[in-house]
């Protein structure tokens, strides 16, 4: 079996990404899904490195795809759209403490503007 | 229509502005004409001197130090509402003139009379006012998302000029910044089972500010965020 230079580095990056994921929680910063998603990630991401062939295909053949190359780009596709949308809902989120901040402040400070303080 | 009496102390009249220098100021002085003198504004982070002209006209401000949006400056109003606890009614109005400060009259009337929660001022009921028709189209699909969202039929969703009872403003709390609040209301007192009641109302639209209000990618944004919110509470 031929082992690519790729086999090696992407599982290091998904170790490394798992450490920070792990210290990112024990931190407080993220919730107990999304840590596990995180980690269920790059565990997934390098099986895929170190036994591509082995992963895509029982992928291909669970999801009904017929081209390991296909499965890979549906799952990507679709881990790219989540990625997204938690994205969208934690902008959201830091917009409404922004919101509620400056709300905040023009209660506080009735009748005057950021130059008058 | 039958006359009620109002007794304008227990009336805040709340104006949220951005960038309205030059015409917040008369909209101020109508009202105080008109003898309603708990006047707001809460000026959203504008690029002008629109806070100042309010406060020169002896209106209360409120300053947003960044601007976040129509919806975000009516929700501090109304919390300024709650917070002083001193009012009965909540009145809402553009700054921009559009709206005419005659009509406040007949919209408390109207709510008085009607028992109402909320009353909104209707620009389509009456058929005489001129509305561009892209602003006509814009609505016409607002109201559809919104009657879709609320269950129930509505009439001029996007409406920023409002009468609110004490327990509307005490119920309905704006999660929105933009304008996808104003359906965000509608929606939120169709579920909290207030009554709503549309009332016609005068509305101008001189060539400064036609621009103003939704466009086409507002429209897109209020729609995405508004579906965002009611699909996953966010």
């Amino acid at each position: 079996m031929n082992f690519e230079v790729y086999q090696l580095l992407v599982p290091l990056i998904g170790v490394f990404s798992i450490s920070m994921t792990i210290k990112s929680h024990r931190a407080g910063d993220n919730t107990v899904f999304e840590s596990f998603f995180w980690i269920f990630f790059w565990i997934g991401v390098s099986l895929v490195a170190i036994f591509p062939d082995y992963t895509t295909g029982r992928l291909s053949r669970l999801l009904g795809i017929k081209d390991n190359v296909n499965a890979i780009i549906f799952i990507g596709l679709a881990v790219s759209f989540f990625i997204h949308f938690r994205t969208f809902g934690i902008i959201k989120q830091q917009n409404q403490t922004i919101t509620q901040l400056v709300r905040k402040i023009a209660l506080r400070t009735e009748g005057k503007k950021e130059g008058d303080l | 229509m039958e006359s009620v009496t109002l007794d304008k102390d227990k009336i805040l009249i709340m104006i949220p502005v951005f960038n309205e220098g030059g015409r917040v100021g008369d909209v101020i002085r109508v009202l105080k004409g008109r003898g309603f003198h708990w006047i707001l504004v809460v000026d959203d982070g504008s690029n002008d001197e629109s806070g100042k002209e309010a406060q020169n006209t002896g209106a209360q401000v409120l300053y947003h130090w960044v601007n976040r949006g129509a919806g975000a400056a009516t929700e501090t109003g109304l919390a300024y509402f709650r917070e002083k606890g001193r009012w009965e009614y909540l009145v809402t109005i553009d700054g921009d003139q559009q709206h005419s400060p005659e009509d406040i009259e007949i919209l408390l009337s109207a709510h008085l009379k009607n028992g109402a929660d909320l009353t909104v001022g209707d620009r389509f009921m009456s058929g005489t006012n001129e509305i561009p028709k892209l602003r006509i189209f814009y609505n016409a699909v607002a109201d559809g998302i919104t009657s879709l969202m609320s269950g129930r039929r509505v009439r001029d969703s996007q409406s920023g000029f409002k009468v609110w009872s004490r327990s509307a403003v005490e119920m309905i709390c704006i999660e929105q910044n933009g304008y996808e609040f104003c359906s965000e209301v509608i929606i939120k007192a169709h579920q909290l089972g207030l009554r709503i009641w549309n009332e016609p109302i005068q509305v101008y639209y001189p060539e400064e500010i036609r621009d103003k209000g939704q466009n086409f990618s507002k429209g897109v944004k209020t729609f995405a965020n508004l579906m965002h919110h009611f699909l996953f509470k966010t």
